[in-house]
């Protein structure tokens, strides 16, 4: 167990933090001519529109995705805006002064986008970091690092994965610690909001100011998630884990609905009216992360999608809610049944399951980390002779679990993440849980949702006693970090003894080793 | 004052996104309907939501949109949505509630929030009420109340405040639950106006035919008040298993009471408040 372990990267990171803080406009009197996209006629804010902070994601070889939302005043109507496009300038640079700026350009803030700003910028070298920052008016971003993908021959990577933020379960310590790991790429792997009203007092966050009153309602009409993700990104650790590296997003089910299924709402609401909910659900998904995926128009959303980090690994990020048929048997816990093995069900749909099984079957990546949002491997919560599977995750989807695991199992070294559960898990992942291990799967505990959670719960004992693939239970708050050579893979389980307050320390519960063609957890 | 507001947002114009269509491209303006579901909404100047009206927000026309109601009431009133922005499929009715409160202390008379989306302008009659009357003595009335969290939007801190102790309408119209599953303690408070000679305090728990106390019901609890800024416990409440529990104690002048609950007898679940009522 030890505290923060890395202080060269930490030192790095203030280093940067520092010239980071110096950044003037000074840089920006340059003429910026690019390509002149913006026709927008609206007047610079005249309070720092940055308040939602800035973000890079979706890394290819050679572009990488930048992305902020101007936000004056977060929790007012249109976020302290008016209805006029803004334009706004951005540089990237390969050193975090901007002597050495390599692209730069103008976009268009929307108004119907929120003023969201994503900007797709090519022309990039692989397996670099790069800086960048935004202008408008007298107004300059911070500057946030990213990381391109590399190409070809890769030697090393480190990628971070965290899921489940509910923001009146407690602070956002952890993405403080995930974003001193210094990550080369972070997944993160759904719930990044939950739809729930939020009380004055602000839960366990126990807040002195009290959490304004439109907050009270649950999250149904654009302006309302807007104004969830704005209340979210008020957290300055979760803007700091944005910053310092790119994210790979996919969401889960809270985005929009606990436990929604496709065009089914968790109270069987009409389907016009839920995909109505839908549609501002994604679309305020879509404003508020960096996503290269064009924006939705109405309730359809392209999330599913691969990228490639040259020969060492291929991550393969799944949308397991858009597509799925609705849980068996009203959901819940129960036993195994017809409905559970149903051939027509689905938890992807049919498309995705193509596009999954012919990609990892044709993957030349020594890794194929698959981010799921639902755990994959079969779990009994039932250590007696019965049996007892989460009708929510893959366990309630057993046909197509079962076509899934097997076509992983004729893939290079497959590697699952996972989040959804609030707990720290890691299996040997099997096709059977009698016969061989075909690869691994890792489930990182939330960010804070649940509290400051324990050590491992009455249920936690039951899935360790019913499980002999489960080869970790804990229920703390955390994130894990894995780092991935040609050899092998090393998962390390960061956990944190408590988010009621700020500043808990980080510390290792656990860390496993993988070898590369040979699956199975190994303690390291 | 806020006509001369209205007019000026008014002229910034309509931004809406055709489907399919490239940003920006398709700016012509839309068909959009508003309507409500009462013609006249009554308020009594008092802290708690209990009033308001179904906002119903229609694309008439012919393609999907995505657009913009406002909703501005002048200051006296407060709203708890100032602007809906939709998805609106072509032809698609949007109900969104929207409620209404009155500032304590704000004169009775008429008043209007002005409704808006495109051309469509709406002004829907607001009655602030005279202040309400409390004959009961029960100091938690008209107070302003807050929880530790709320399961919303069904279970807010303001159900407990409501005058309803009746269990039967728990998950309908009344109570308290709190919104951390398994974790306790929990609290629940009053701030009152001015400071009041305050005795008696009276918890109605959970304690329907359906959700017996025994089973439901809040089972260990502090009472605290405020002495200048601190929280003084002045009863304890162990191993309850009834709907009602009238704790009293020696009489203190306060400006707030909270109920602080510890432990419930349905074990890691909620804290479940039905009336909390202050003499």
């Amino acid at each position: 167990m030890s505290e923060i372990s890395r202080p060269a990267a930490a030192v790095a990171r203030r280093r940067f933090l520092t010239v980071a803080g110096a950044a003037t406009a000074l840089a920006f009197t340059v003429d910026f001519r690019g390509r002149d996209e913006a026709r927008a006629g609206g007047a610079a804010p005249r309070e720092d529109p940055y308040t939602l902070g800035i973000a890079s994601g979706d890394p290819l070889p050679d572009s990488v995705v930048i992305w902020t939302r101007l936000a004056p005043k977060p929790f007012e109507p249109l976020s302290g805006m008016d209805r006029r496009d803004v334009r706004v300038e951005w540089q990237v640079a390969t050193d975090e002064r901007f002597r050495n700026v390599v692209r730069r350009g103008v976009a268009t803030a929307r108004y119907e986008y929120g003023h969201s700003v994503h900007v797709d910028v090519r022309g990039l070298r692989p397996g670099r970091h790069y800086y960048y920052r935004f202008k408008t008016g007298r107004w300059v971003s911070e500057v946030g690092r990213t990381r391109t993908a590399p190409a070809g021959r890769a030697s090393a990577l480190t990628f971070a994965f965290a899921s489940c933020q509910y923001w009146a379960d407690g602070y956002y310590t952890a993405h403080r610690h995930l974003a001193a790991e210094d990550p080369d790429v972070v997944l993160f792997l759904g719930d990044y909001i939950y739809e729930y009203g939020v009380a004055a007092a602000g839960g366990l966050r126990n807040v002195s100011m009290p959490v304004p009153s439109q907050f009270r309602t649950e999250t149904d009409t654009l302006d309302r998630y807007r104004l969830q993700y704005a209340l979210y990104k008020s957290d300055p650790d979760l803007r700091e884990a944005h910053r310092v590296a790119p994210w790979i997003v996919t969401w889960d089910d809270h985005e929009v609905q606990d436990n929604y299924a496709g065009l089914v709402s968790k109270s069987n609401a009409p389907v016009e009216d839920f995909l109505v909910r839908r549609a501002n659900a994604y679309r305020a998904y879509w404003e508020n992360l960096p996503l290269r995926t064009p924006q939705p128009q109405g309730p359809d959303m392209r999330l599913y999608r691969r990228f490639g980090y040259g020969d060492l690994a291929d991550f393969t990020v799944l949308d397991t809610r858009q597509f799925r048929s609705d849980q068996a048997a009203g959901d819940g816990w129960d036993p195994d049944s017809a409905a559970r093995r149903d051939p027509t069900r689905t938890l992807i749909g049919d498309a995705q399951e193509r596009w999954l099984t012919e990609g990892v079957r044709g993957s030349r990546a020594t890794w194929n980390v698959v981010a799921s949002q639902v755990i994959m491997s079969q779990m009994d919560l039932d250590p007696t002779d019965g049996q007892l599977f989460n009708m929510d995750g893959w366990d309630g989807y057993q046909a197509q679990q079962q076509r899934v695991l097997a076509a992983l199992a004729g893939a290079s070294n497959p590697v699952v993440v996972t989040g959804d559960v609030h707990s720290s898990y890691a299996f040997d992942l099997k096709q059977d849980v009698a016969g061989p291990t075909i690869g691994t799967e890792l489930v990182g505990t939330s960010i804070s949702s649940a509290g400051n959670g324990m050590e491992i719960s009455p249920n936690g004992e039951k899935f360790l006693a019913a499980n002999p693939h489960l080869k970790l239970v804990n229920e703390r708050r955390g994130y894990v970090v894995c780092r991935l050579t040609p050899e092998e893979l090393r998962a390390d389980y960061r956990v944190l003894p408590y988010v009621d307050r700020p500043g808990a320390p980080v510390s290792t519960l656990r860390s496993f080793v993988v070898e590369a063609g040979n699956p199975g957890l190994n303690l390291a | 004052m806020s006509y001369r507001l209205l007019g000026t947002i008014a002229a910034c114009g309509l931004v809406l996104l055709a489907g399919g269509a490239p940003a920006g491209a398709d700016r012509t303006r839309p068909e959009l309907a508003l309507s409500t579901d009462v013609s006249a909404v009554e308020v009594l100047p008092q802290p708690c939501p209990r009033s308001g009206f179904e906002l119903r927000f229609k694309n008439a026309g012919a393609r999907d949109v995505y657009a913009d109601a406002f909703v501005t009431a002048p200051p006296e009133l407060s709203v708890s949505r100032q602007v809906v922005t939709s998805y609106l499929p072509a032809g698609y009715e949007l109900k969104v509630r929207v409620q209404v409160t009155a500032v304590v202390g704000t004169p009775p008379g008429g008043y209007a929030l002005e409704l808006r989306a495109g051309d469509t302008r709406l002004s829907l009659p607001v009655t602030v009420l005279p202040p309400p009357e409390n004959p009961t003595g029960n100091l938690a009335r008209f107070a302003t109340v807050m929880a530790s969290s709320e399961h919303l939007p069904l279970y807010p801190a303001c159900g407990a405040t409501d005058g309803d102790r009746d269990s039967a309408h728990w998950a309908t119209t009344t109570g308290w639950n709190d919104g951390t599953r398994g974790l306790f303690p929990d609290w629940l408070r009053v701030t009152l106006a001015q400071p009041q000679t305050v005795s008696r305090v009276d918890l109605y728990t959970l304690d329907s035919a359906r959700y017996p106390a025994a089973r439901y019901g809040l089972r260990d609890w502090d009472v605290q008040v405020d002495s200048g800024g601190q929280w003084t416990t002045v009863a304890q409440v162990r191993g309850n298993t009834a709907g009602l529990v009238s704790s009293t104690f020696v009489p203190v002048l306060t400006s707030g009471v909270r109920i602080v609950a510890l432990a419930s007898n349905e074990g890691l679940t909620y804290s479940r408040v039905v009336e909390l009522e202050v003499y």
